[in-house]
């Protein structure tokens, strides 16, 4: 099921595109509620509705990862594979464990979530979308390693050779940033709060 | 009565015998230890009988010789110039007591040695003597010890009965130098004890190792919790496994209640103080050790099911959670049909903490056990857990088992409550014994669909669910129940095509 909300669908508006894929129609609905005075919000209950959903409008994608038939994870690497631009957040009751370091998501949140936090999230990934590739990726790793911290144990985090390799990354893309930066006659400080929030 | 003591007429013998030079002559020349008088140029001016015994010379074939004849010859250069420099100064460059010093033995090897040194003027003449004790024993003893000291600090990092048994064997053989050597832990469930190690010379003749019962000599051991002995000569009592088998002498030191630990060898061999300290000493480390392991498992199950409780109340009530939070929302907006979905998720919210707790609760536990009859439980059961439109039927053979009532109801309550939920409000659900080679249990079957693609391994793991509206500990709780029993549970299909639980109490 597919549906362009109410509010937005008389036109194709100027107004960025959410979609929001949740297999409990109730929770898609309240997203919708939540964050239609911002955006124009499309929802999906299923994976096979959300890919069908999507395309280059849509600039953040907020996606379930258990449901049936097609997982969000599933979903995920569907949308990578068509190269379309999306920020994804997964926003999910499911613990983040190691197997979200390969998973090509910006950002990982834990329901239950209210429409503040859908709004921070969302505004956060626009963001995101003025920056290049390189601190794209910064970001994705600095989130992961934040989502993973914040769930598992240190001995666990010690023990991981993935969250390892995820910590060496996140140091050369660090110092690369910084360098690009620097080049650019500028810092990390001097880009500002908008910059700082996201780290 | 007193003991009788030494007479007056004795104590006045000895009195004499101290006062002939004779007794201390013989005293020395006939001491356990060997005596050795050099003087200052380190030539051998005395040596008693007991250099024979130490060091394989006649007495007189030392006299007039170098000292160093019976040194190793890298001490040679260190003593003359630790003679010299004392006869100069006065300094002793050793402690003159008691030092452990390897002696050179008449056939060419070492031995081991803890000399004292002695310095006496005697009719103006200086003298030097040294007793050398043999510590050849002590010093292997010690090593001994020392190697078990090593392989325990092993031990205790092995973390499963087979990691420790190999490495228990392992120091049998080479450290105590029992070629045959097993490590037998105790069945609970079948109450004999079983192999878990070998060594090679025990895998050899042993290709196939018996599980042990009454009548043998681990057996005995175990059950008395004390260590026994056997040799093929010496009593026709001790039990023991095969009287006829390879196996000369054997020596069974019990572990506790984990098994036993089996020595021997198909030689002729005794079982002296020392060698019966060092298998004890082996068997003492790994009791201990088969218990820090036993502990350890039991952790780190505690600790997994900590987790997964813990991953429950996040992960599990989170959905629900957010449904309520998305409903009040919508309800709010104006959508009052959202309450009814808002109801549901409170509903599932409070089932999954009834599930969570009874696990949590009971766990792999049972409280007393007593004659249950399967037919009045599962009736019972029916009565809370069973639909109206759906139907119970119990075959009339059903057993009367050994279990605790309240938890055996429970696991029926939830195999109905999951036959119900798969199989529909007019399902059909059978209690039948199991008979033939299977029996020993009951199984549960019912008409429904069955599990379909569903992989029935995946069926008891905590909140697998493949019904939205289920929590997924029931068939969990089910196989707790059953393993605190000592039962094993596996699911079939039944023979309708439906869903078959099958309980094995046996």
């Amino acid at each position: 099921m597919t549906e362009t909300h109410p509010d937005q669908s008389e036109m194709r508006s100027t107004e960025p595109v959410v979609l929001v894929v949740d297999d409990e129609p109730r929770v898609a609905e309240a997203f919708a509620l939540w964050l239609e005075d911002d955006y124009e919000v499309r929802t999906a209950t299923s994976g096979a509705a959300a890919l069908e959903a999507a395309d280059d409008d849509v600039s953040v994608a907020l996606l379930d990862r258990q449901m049936p038939t097609m997982t969000g994870d599933e979903v995920l690497a569907a949308l990578r594979e068509r190269a379309l631009d999306i920020r994804v957040a997964m926003v999910t009751g499911i613990d983040p464990d190691f197997d979200i370091v390969e998973m090509p998501f910006d950002e990982y949140i834990q329901k239950p979530v209210d429409g503040d936090t859908l709004h921070d999230v969302v505004a956060r990934l626009r963001t995101l979308n003025q920056y290049d590739d390189s601190i794209d990726e910064l970001y994705r790793v600095t989130q992961k390693l934040a989502t993973l911290e914040a769930q598992l144990s240190e001995r666990a985090l010690a023990d991981n050779d993935e969250y390892q390799r995820l910590r060496e990354r996140k140091a050369t893309l660090s110092e690369a940033a910084d360098a690009a930066l620097d080049a650019a006659g500028t810092s990390t400080d001097a880009l500002g709060d908008e910059f700082a929030r996201l780290f | 009565m007193a003991a009788p003591g030494p007479s007056a007429d004795t104590d006045t013998g000895l009195d004499a015998l101290v006062d002939d030079a004779g007794f201390f002559r013989s005293l020395v020349e006939h001491g356990s230890d060997a005596i050795v008088t050099i003087d200052d140029d380190s030539t051998i001016r005395y040596a008693n009988q007991g250099v024979h015994r130490v060091l394989g010379y006649r007495p007189d074939d030392l006299i007039g010789d170098s000292l160093t004849t019976i040194m190793p010859p890298r001490f040679h250069d260190a003593h003359f110039d630790a003679v010299d420099h004392y006869l100069e100064t006065g300094d002793r460059r050793l402690d003159w007591n008691a030092i452990e010093m390897p002696g050179q033995h008449a056939d060419g090897h070492e031995i081991q040695l803890s000399i004292t040194f002695e310095e006496h003027v005697h009719n103006g003449v200086r003298a030097f003597s040294g007793i050398m004790r043999d510590v050849s024993r002590q010093k292997a003893y010690a090593a001994t010890l020392e190697s078990l000291q090593d392989i325990t600090h092993t031990l205790m990092q092995a973390r499963t009965p087979g990691a420790i048994g190999d490495h228990v064997v392992g120091a049998a053989v080479d450290i105590i130098g029992f070629p045959v050597a097993s490590l037998y832990r105790c069945d609970d469930a079948t109450g004999v004890l079983r192999p878990v190690a070998q060594s090679d010379a025990a895998a050899a003749l042993f290709a196939d190792p018996p599980a042990l019962s009454a009548g043998s000599l681990a057996w005995h051991a175990f059950e008395t919790n004390d260590s026994a002995v056997y040799h093929a000569d010496a009593d026709a009592t001790t039990p023991v496994h095969d009287p006829d088998g390879p196996m000369i002498a054997e020596y069974a030191a019990p572990l506790g209640e984990h098994g036993v630990l089996l020595v021997g060898d198909t030689d002729d061999v005794a079982f002296d103080d020392h060698t019966s300290r060092l298998i004890e000493l082996l068997a003492a480390n790994t009791q201990a050790a088969l218990e820090r392991a036993t502990r350890e498992a039991e952790r780190e199950r505690q600790n997994e099911q900590l987790e997964r409780f813990a991953s429950i109340v996040s992960h599990d009530l989170r959905d629900p959670l957010q449904t309520a939070r998305a409903t009040v929302a919508l309800a709010k907006a104006g959508d009052d049909d959202a309450l009814t979905d808002l109801t549901a998720a409170l509903d599932r919210m409070d089932a999954l903490i009834a599930d969570v707790l009874t696990l949590a609760k009971h766990g792999q536990t049972v409280g007393e056990t007593e004659p249950v009859p399967v037919a009045s439980v599962a009736a019972d059961a029916w009565s809370t857990a069973g639909a109206p439109t759906a139907s119970l039927s119990t075959a009339p053979d059903l057993p009367t088992l050994n279990a605790d009532p309240e938890r055996l109801r429970t696991l029926f309550e939830n195999l109905f409550g999951n036959a119900v939920a798969h199989g529909g409000d007019d399902v059909t659900v059978t209690v039948g014994a199991l008979t033939g080679a299977d029996s020993g249990g009951f199984f549960v079957a019912d008409d429904g669909d069955g599990f379909g693609d569903t992989d029935t391994a995946q069926l008891f793991d905590y909140g697998y669910t493949t019904d939205t509206d289920g929590t997924g500990f029931g068939l969990s709780i089910v196989r707790d129940i059953a393993t605190a029993h000592g039962w094993t549970i596996d699911a079939t299909t039944s023979d309708s095509g439906g869903a078959r639980f099958t309980i094995h109490t046996q």
